[in-house]
């Protein structure tokens, strides 16, 4: 799928990488696409972007007050396969976990599940980002209602 | 609906390779047309096409079949891809951007640690970002996407005028080159916004009408 050109000893040499099964099962069939409503009060909403590549990211999390466990997650990217599928994968590993235990999500884990090359590891920072951005602000919207 | 940039990935990665082996200064290599052989801003177009296809006739592999040495038919095809890279990098201004920041200035902005330090803070500008995106993608109709793509084309004639002048302060005048950090600091952050807009113009070319909702007839 991707072809990349490496010099070497002065000669070029064509070589095919391919993206791994993980990676491409949820490029083709990516869960939780879509978007919530940004004004819900129980609803945080990430927006990460990646400008070395021109990436952008939303992350959007819907959060039960009572419990802090997150009930619905949507998100939307538009950059390459690696960064679809990493926020596609992030979606699945916080739906149903407490916004807490989201936190904690490391890249690594995404980035481990999706076997990504090292020039693709700053997709898998995007996606831990994101979750992290999206609980920032359900966080402070729900800081301003219990003072307000 | 999305975009891989798969193709510009390896590109750039080939462009950073052969900056790592020393190659570095492109303008260089056109003597003709950057005589100072320093970074410059304004290019003439067409005087650098002239001057790379008469390098190229020399430097191309298929220019070069009698009987080379061992080791000759590859520094000149080396040096006929290194010629092909330096004259897209310096026509195209956003590439030409990057990378005058990158070798001269010390900014790469294709680490993302990096480039992200120029968008900081900034969430306006991704939300409008993502609201283009949203916009390509939802799109109905040619008319309607033309209607986008020429915005597109004017936010991006903008920033590359904004360049214009920008690096017009930064290289003006005196012996290059005064180090103004605010300067360098905008025209990083002018950069960084243009490679979005590229992008978005990809995406434009990308869409296609829906398979449902498309009333294209095909006149043979």
């Amino acid at each position: 799928m991707l072809k990349s050109l490496i010099v070497r000893n002065n000669l070029f040499t064509i070589t095919k990488r391919l993206y791994h099964p993980n990676v491409i099962e949820h490029y083709t069939n990516p869960r939780n696409v879509g978007s919530l409503d940004k004004n819900q009060s129980n609803v945080g909403t990430g927006l990460v972007g990646a400008p070395a590549c021109g990436d952008v990211m939303k992350l959007q999390i819907e959060v039960d007050d009572k419990t802090g466990i997150i009930e619905n997650v949507k998100f939307k990217t538009f950059g390459c396969g690696s960064a679809i599928a990493s926020s596609s994968y992030v979606t699945e590993l916080v739906r149903g976990i407490t916004v807490d235990e989201a936190a904690k999500i490391k890249n690594t884990e995404i980035a481990k599940k999706l076997s990504l090359p090292p020039v693709k590891l700053h997709c898998s920072m995007l996606a831990e980002d994101a979750i992290k951005a999206a609980i920032r602000d359900y966080k402070s919207k729900r800081n301003s209602t219990n003072l307000a | 609906m999305f975009s891989v940039s798969s193709k510009v990935l390896c590109r750039s990665r080939l462009r950073r390779a052969l900056q790592s082996r020393s190659m570095s200064n492109y303008f260089k290599l056109f003597p003709k047309t950057f005589p100072s052989q320093k970074p410059e801003w304004a290019v003439d177009t067409k005087s650098l096409r002239k001057e790379y296809r008469s390098l190229q006739a020399k430097f191309h592999p298929d220019a070069n079949i009698s009987t080379p040495e061992v080791g000759e038919t590859s520094s000149s095809s080396d040096q006929s891809s290194l010629l092909n890279i330096a004259y897209d990098t310096l026509k195209t201004p956003l590439l030409r951007s990057q990378y005058i920041l990158g070798s001269f200035f010390d900014t790469n902005l294709q680490q993302e640690a990096v480039a992200n330090k120029f968008l900081n803070g900034d969430s306006n500008i991704l939300l409008k970002i993502l609201e283009i995106h949203e916009n390509i993608e939802d799109c109905q109709d040619a008319e309607e996407i033309e209607e986008l793509n020429n915005a597109n084309k004017s936010r991006i004639e903008n920033v590359e005028k904004e360049l214009d002048s920008l690096y017009g302060r930064l290289f003006n005048g005196q012996e290059h080159i005064v180090r103004d950090t605010e300067l360098m600091d905008i025209i990083a952050k002018k950069t960084v916004e243009l490679k979005y807009w590229i992008n978005l113009s990809k995406a434009i070319k990308e869409w296609e009408p829906d398979a449902d909702n498309s009333n294209i007839t095909i006149n043979h």
